[in-house]
């Protein structure tokens, strides 16, 4: 049997929801005293019962091993736990009941870039974040230059970072958490940082970090191919408790059918928000009918939004974004693409539809989330996060020539036209 | 295997004893500490003319100034002692107690976005704190024996004297109250937010109640006893009787304070320790 590096029993975090006092040291006191009296503190509203029993288990009674070596995907929807699990592991937070065991030094990355100074230069702040990773000055003198090297700052790092781009920043950041030398690493999305390529190079360091000398490493991400990638096994965290725990292509098939629990139009009164009620979000073919699936990939299909909209902004955007089952996004598509003075929203009802091309996508599973926001302030409704999904199957219908029949590989599957001049 | 029959390097639990301060965990952090020091002072002279000459700027500007205003304008005795150093003196140890006070105080509100993410022993941050201030505090003190020179070459009467040995148990003195008092305030602001705004205001009515620009012998017997519930009154006093043999000190009132120092710093560690691990869940 292997070492046990983590050992989690009955891991509880309660929070208080709301306000956990009145903010003001008197009349906190004061509601205090009364409660120890056991008079109405004149705080708690009447009918409320004193004892806190306004709050909710963020996780509640978790319990697992985790062998040393092992690389454990944690998913979950949104508010799973996941991230307070990190922070009980990291010892940020206090665990409200329950114990857990570590063997070996933790280097947690909650976030990358943590306690980076903008005045100080890339240099300084290489130092000063290392160490509060834990690292030695020793050790960082040792790795500064292969930091400096993986960040591609170079002749910059003499700067300080508030003249940084936030790609540089990013690098830099992670840089350094790359270099961190412990038996167990705990990450949390730190992948989701920088640009396409940036991410590949951060999924391939982080690979090579967890696969080399044996260490633990416990990731968090929305991105499954990225968990896929990094991870041998996994946890799938549902509402504070483990509801399954096992190699991680189980858990990524599970977490995914967890998704997809079609939401009836009472469903979607769930998304109600101060800019729309949406009214409904399906799949329809051109005459406007549902969507038959699976979809032969000659047909069109059409991505239908119907919203009842109660507030303009001149930030906000709709649309969808589609990816595949691994969690790949494909591509993302809002309504203001298509920038018309007619195309634009209207308070009241809108039906919006949005044309998904015939030959285009490649044979396959593929989902759809719902994404609005306003443009760069704020979301209204995360595709990463808890939004309403649909699933688009296409099989069959590849094109009309004898020779293409059978799925081919890649994203796309386009029929294209060829020129062809006879002498 | 039961969990009490591993080998664990940490084990985290709901209940945290809060007395308990791990001291090697916090020296194997000293780097950080280093670190931390060097980035308060680095940033405070980021982008600024005169950079840290300003160490010195700030206590001379003000010793000018109540040399005008206090001796001058309020013909205020300084006690025999030459107004430069006593007024330079003053200065310095209120800067250094109200500015650690009042780095401490902001301990967890303005690192509260590194706290939400690494764990790294928080006491570091205090510790921190209180080296920077020491820094600030040694420059000027230099200063002040530069002074207290030239006042000799001029025929005031000053000497070192063997009791100048006690010095720097004074100056713990008043770190240790500023410590407790700024960790004390630290720990509640995390819940109630205009504390830290309450503190600059109370300070600066404090320092009118500490012999800071005056001696206590020039404070009327009704208000005396005012002055000798204040615990800083007698670091003061102390102080400028180490440094000019010149001040009211008292064995009980010296007790009284260093008992009340004491209870500060130690009910500040502890209100930290609780708070250390709450405190992302309330702030």
């Amino acid at each position: 049997m292997k070492d046990i590096a983590i050992k989690s029993e009955n891991i509880g975090k309660y929070y208080r929801l709301g306000q956990i006092n009145t903010g003001m040291f008197y009349t906190d006191v004061r509601a205090h005293i009364r409660r120890k009296l056991g008079k109405d503190d004149d705080v708690t509203k009447i009918g409320e019962k004193c004892t806190d029993n306004k709050g909710f288990w963020a996780l509640d009674d978790i319990n697992f091993e985790i062998e040393q070596g092992d690389r454990v995907g944690i998913i979950g929807k949104n508010g799973a736990g996941k991230s307070t699990l990190l922070k009980i592991i990291s010892q940020v937070t206090v665990p409200t009941k329950g114990r857990i065991g570590i063997k070996g030094n933790v280097a947690s990355l909650l976030e990358v870039g943590t306690g980076f100074h903008p005045e100080m230069t890339g240099r300084e702040n290489i130092y000063l974040n290392g160490a509060i990773l834990g690292m030695k000055r020793a050790e960082i003198n040792e790795k500064i230059d292969e930091i400096i090297a993986f960040s591609e700052i170079n002749e910059h790092i003499d700067t300080p970072v508030k003249r940084y781009s936030s790609g540089m920043y990013v690098r830099l950041a992670f840089a350094v958490a790359a270099h961190l030398d412990s038996d167990i690493l705990i990450a949390d999305e730190v992948l989701a940082v920088g640009d396409a390529t940036f991410q590949k190079r951060a999924l391939g360091k982080m690979s090579e970090l967890s696969t080399g000398r044996g260490r633990t490493v416990l990731f968090v991400s929305h991105q499954m191919n990225a968990v896929k990638a990094l991870c041998r096994s996994g946890m799938v965290l549902d509402k504070g408790k483990i509801i399954l725990q096992d190699s991680i292509d189980n858990c990524i098939a599970k977490y995914q059918s967890g998704l997809f629990e079609r939401k009836s139009v009472e469903d979607l009164s769930y998304y109600d928000n101060e800019f729309f009620d949406l009214l409904d979000f399906r799949l329809v073919n051109e005459d406007g009918h549902d969507l038959a699936l699976p979809l032969e990939n000659c047909n069109k299909a059409y991505v239908q939004i119907e919203l009842n909209v109660k507030k303009l902004h001149e930030a906000f955007v709709i649309g969808y974004n589609i990816c595949s089952t691994e969690g790949e996004v494909l591509f993302w598509s809002y309504v203001t693409d298509d920038y018309k003075e007619e195309k634009k929203l209207s308070l009241g009802k809108n039906v919006l539809r949005g044309e998904i091309p015939n030959h285009f996508l490649n044979e396959g599973e593929y989902i759809i989330s719902l994404t609005a926001s306003l443009h760069y302030i704020q979301w209204i409704i995360n595709p990463d996060e808890d939004a309403p999904r649909l699933k688009l199957y296409i099989q069959g219908g590849l094109s009309q020539s004898p020779f293409w029949t059978l799925k081919r590989s890649g994203i796309c599957a386009p029929v294209l036209s060829w020129i062809v001049n006879k002498k | 295997m039961k969990f009490e029959e591993y080998d664990w390097d940490t084990v985290i639990e709901a209940k945290k004893n809060p007395f308990s301060i791990n001291i090697k965990k916090i020296l194997e952090y000293k780097d950080l500490i280093l670190l931390f020091v060097k980035r308060d002072i680095a940033i405070t002279y980021k982008q600024t003319i005169l950079g840290p000459l300003w160490y010195l700027i700030q206590p001379i500007c003000t010793t000018l100034m109540c040399i005008v205003v206090f001796q001058n304008i309020a013909q205020l005795s300084t006690g025999g002692i030459p107004p430069v150093l006593f007024y330079f003196a003053g200065t310095v140890l209120w800067t250094l107690f109200s500015k650690l006070i009042k780095g401490e105080s902001r301990v967890f509100l303005n690192n509260r976005y590194i706290f939400e993410k690494v764990y790294f022993p928080r006491l570091t941050v205090p510790i921190a704190i209180f080296l920077g201030e020491m820094n600030r505090f040694i420059i000027q003190f230099i200063l002040f024996l530069l002074l207290f020179f030239l006042s000799a070459l001029h025929g005031y009467p000053c000497r070192i004297t063997i009791s100048w040995l006690l010095l720097p148990a004074v100056i713990i003195w008043i770190s240790m109250q500023a410590i407790g008092l700024g960790l004390i305030v630290s720990s509640l602001t995390t819940k109630y937010r205009d504390l830290s705004k309450a503190l600059s205001f109370f300070l600066s009515l404090y320092m009118y109640i500490t012999p800071v620009v005056y001696p206590l012998s020039q404070v009327s017997e009704k208000y005396r006893l005012l002055f000798l519930i204040n615990p800083l009154t007698q670091v003061m006093e102390c102080f400028r009787k180490i440094c000019f043999g010149v001040g009211n000190v008292s064995l009980y009132s010296v007790t009284y304070s260093l008992v009340c120092t004491v209870a500060f710093f130690l009910i500040g560690i502890i209100l930290f320790n609780k708070n250390e691990k709450v405190f992302v869940d309330v702030i």
